[in-house]
């Protein structure tokens, strides 16, 4: 393991985002897969740091929206997918085994969410709840459940603001942006992330249930 | 899907007949509304339209052939989705059909392919094929019903005693082989290629498979062309050559394939005077160059300048002069280039050219390559050296542009 890579694992470990951050911020390109392979670790681990900056290094870097649009061509199709993935991957990284490959392991994610947006698309009926996607079950979650409610607060500000005002407030993307003078698609993205980080902080069995 | 006419759409295509049905994918001919044209969509079966590896390689299929640029290979003009969620690539329509229907036709007439016929379909698809290993992709399902004709305007060097490819048409290779790919990735038991046309190498399961099974397909595309033709035996071995068991046996890419093909049909009486110097400076490696994008104002004045000594260089030492000339009243070919060269240095010598479409570069070392706009030579010994473009203006009359240049060893 390079001293980079060292480095970061321990900001992570000692939960100091702020340095962690700065650091895979500097770290080589040629590191890059060894970052998200150290990262979805710990993250396996139980680290909810580490979770969160696997989330921003899989959607920062392009890498699920890139697995997205292989298959799927339509821009809305593919940012709703993109969301989808985000989820599963922060809800189901417990079960991540460090012998995969992170990018492989996040392709076969992407792949089943993209089976699922085909599948609903071609039934032409309304959606039956436990149809609808993670994005939209995890939106409505949010703004109905108490635990739910708390596993958003614990969210950093950054993610925790627009995700309350989009799912609990209900707020349209560009009111959001406004306040936060942020711009959309920076919102957009956090909103993302923030939901795919409430997933990830979850009981599993809370996540299910539905 | 089915509109009010009762006629079955893909977004602004109205899909006509079926001109094709495979494992994966239909082909229709199909109408663009917006446009009012002709085109192709090639759609993606239903059932598998819902498998995430297929519709990957579908997709990728049709970005992939996009990267292509050539005049003989189909056009990708865009790619969408149907409302059943199947991905379909909009193709360019070829309107004279397929090589294998042509030969079909021709040959119930007691037709046999002449060495203008062989000659017309090597370039063409040597062409094809380069423009798509310079992609970085491989065919791997040349056949003769996957090479289309369609009407250009005249062009092409030596249609003129073609009657398999007329004066107003071109050839053009369509479908990138995606059949082999999803075989090969997604386990389904479909063999790849076309029966007969497949290289050696991709009938035994998942292998290597480099550029050189389309020379493998090539060749065994134009045996099957020459079939019954009186030609010379040069060809047969040639083309035996490109079909070697081993792709480590064939020639190593499309210009050194097509230069054994051009030699084994080159007209008898070949030994003239400045053949035996341009081999002298022999092993030299051509690549075509990158793209047209580079920058070629710049060179203008100097090609010009070259142009006019070439022009006196050629009147005064009277060689220039025999064989064909370099400029038609349609056409005209000049090169640009260094007139010396140091061993080991990287020379680049451009084409400037006016009504031709088509064209070949003959290299140092009996190489050649297709319709390239520059090649990059790198001589590796001393000694005078031509390269050549042969090309043929719209009339038919063959033009010829040659540049001589010296090569030194590297003391001042």
């Amino acid at each position: 393991m390079s001293e980079a890579r060292a480095a970061v694992s321990a900001a992570v470990l000692a939960g100091d985002a702020l340095t962690s951050r700065s650091l895979i911020r500097d770290a080589t390109p040629v590191h890059g897969d060894d970052l998200l392979q150290d990262l979805a670790g710990l993250a396996a681990d139980g680290s909810p740091l580490a979770t969160e900056l696997l989330l921003e290094q899989l959607d920062g870097s392009g890498l699920v929206r890139r697995f997205v649009r292989s298959s799927l061509l339509d821009a809305s199709a593919v940012d709703d997918v993109c969301q989808d993935a985000l989820i599963s991957v922060a809800s189901s990284i417990r079960s991540f085994r460090g012998t995969a490959q992170v990018s492989t392991w996040v392709h076969s994610i992407v792949r089943r969410r993209v089976v699922d947006h085909l599948r609903r698309q071609r039934a032409t009926a309304p959606l039956p709840p436990e149809q609808e996607g993670p994005a939209q079950r995890m939106s409505s979650m949010l703004a109905t459940r108490a635990t739910v409610r708390d596993a958003l607060a614990s969210l950093p500000d950054l993610y925790r603001e627009p995700v309350t005002l989009r799912d609990v407030e209900g707020l349209p993307y560009a009111e959001i942006a406004a306040r936060l003078d942020r711009n959309v698609g920076t919102v957009k993205a956090q909103i993302a992330r923030g939901r795919a980080m409430v997933a990830g902080a979850l009981d599993p069995s809370e996540w299910t249930s539905r | 899907m089915t509109s009010a006419a009762g006629r079955v759409s893909a977004g602004r295509y109205v899909l006509d007949e079926v001109i094709g049905v495979g494992s994966f994918a239909t082909v229709h001919r199909a109408t663009d509304d917006r446009l009012d044209a002709s085109v192709v969509v090639k759609i993606l079966a239903e059932n598998h339209s819902l498998n995430p590896e297929v519709r990957e390689r579908f997709i990728a299929e049709g970005r992939a052939l996009r990267r292509v640029r050539s005049p003989h290979v189909v056009t990708v003009f865009d790619i969408g989705e149907s409302e059943r969620q199947q991905p379909f690539h909009v193709l360019e329509y070829a309107d004279r059909g397929t090589l294998a229907e042509r030969v079909a036709a021709l040959r119930s007439g007691g037709w046999t392919a002449s060495r203008q016929d062989v000659l017309t379909v090597a370039r063409s698809l040597a062409a094809a094929l380069e423009a798509v290993h310079q992609a970085r992709l491989v065919h791997r399902d040349l056949s003769p019903a996957n090479v289309l004709l369609r009407s250009a305007p005249p062009r092409d060097p030596g249609h003129e005693d073609s009657s398999l490819v007329q004066q107003d048409e071109q050839l053009l290779v369509a479908d990138l082989g995606m059949c082999k790919d999803l075989a090969l990735n997604s386990g389904l038991t479909v063999a790849g290629g076309t029966s007969g046309y497949r290289a050696p190498e991709m009938l035994s399961g998942p292998s290597v498979i480099d550029a050189r099974a389309d020379l493998w397909s090539l060749s065994a595309l134009l045996a099957w062309l020459v079939d019954g033709a009186d030609l010379p035996s040069e060809l047969h071995q040639a083309l035996a050559r490109g079909m070697a068991e081993d792709p480590q046996d064939r020639p190593e890419d499309v210009a050194a394939w097509l230069a054994t093909i051009e030699a084994a049909l080159a007209p008898r009486p070949s030994a003239s005077p400045t053949s035996t110097t341009a081999a002298a400076s022999a092993p030299a490696t051509p690549t075509p160059a990158a793209g047209p994008a580079r920058a070629r104002r710049p060179r203008a004045v100097a090609a010009v300048l070259l142009a006019v000594l070439l022009l006196v260089g050629g009147l005064a030492l009277g060689r220039f002069t025999a064989g064909p000339p370099d400029a038609t009243q349609t056409a005209r070919l000049a090169i640009s280039g260094p007139d010396a060269v140091a061993v080991g240095e990287q020379a680049e010598f451009t084409l400037r050219s006016s009504g031709v479409a088509s064209w070949t570069w003959g290299l140092p070392g009996g190489r050649y390559v297709v319709d390239a706009t520059s090649v990059t030579l790198r001589p590796t010994g001393p000694g005078r050296a031509t390269v050549t473009v042969h090309a043929t203006d719209a009339d038919g009359t063959e033009l010829r542009a040659q540049h001589r240049f010296e090569v030194r060893t590297d003391e001042p």
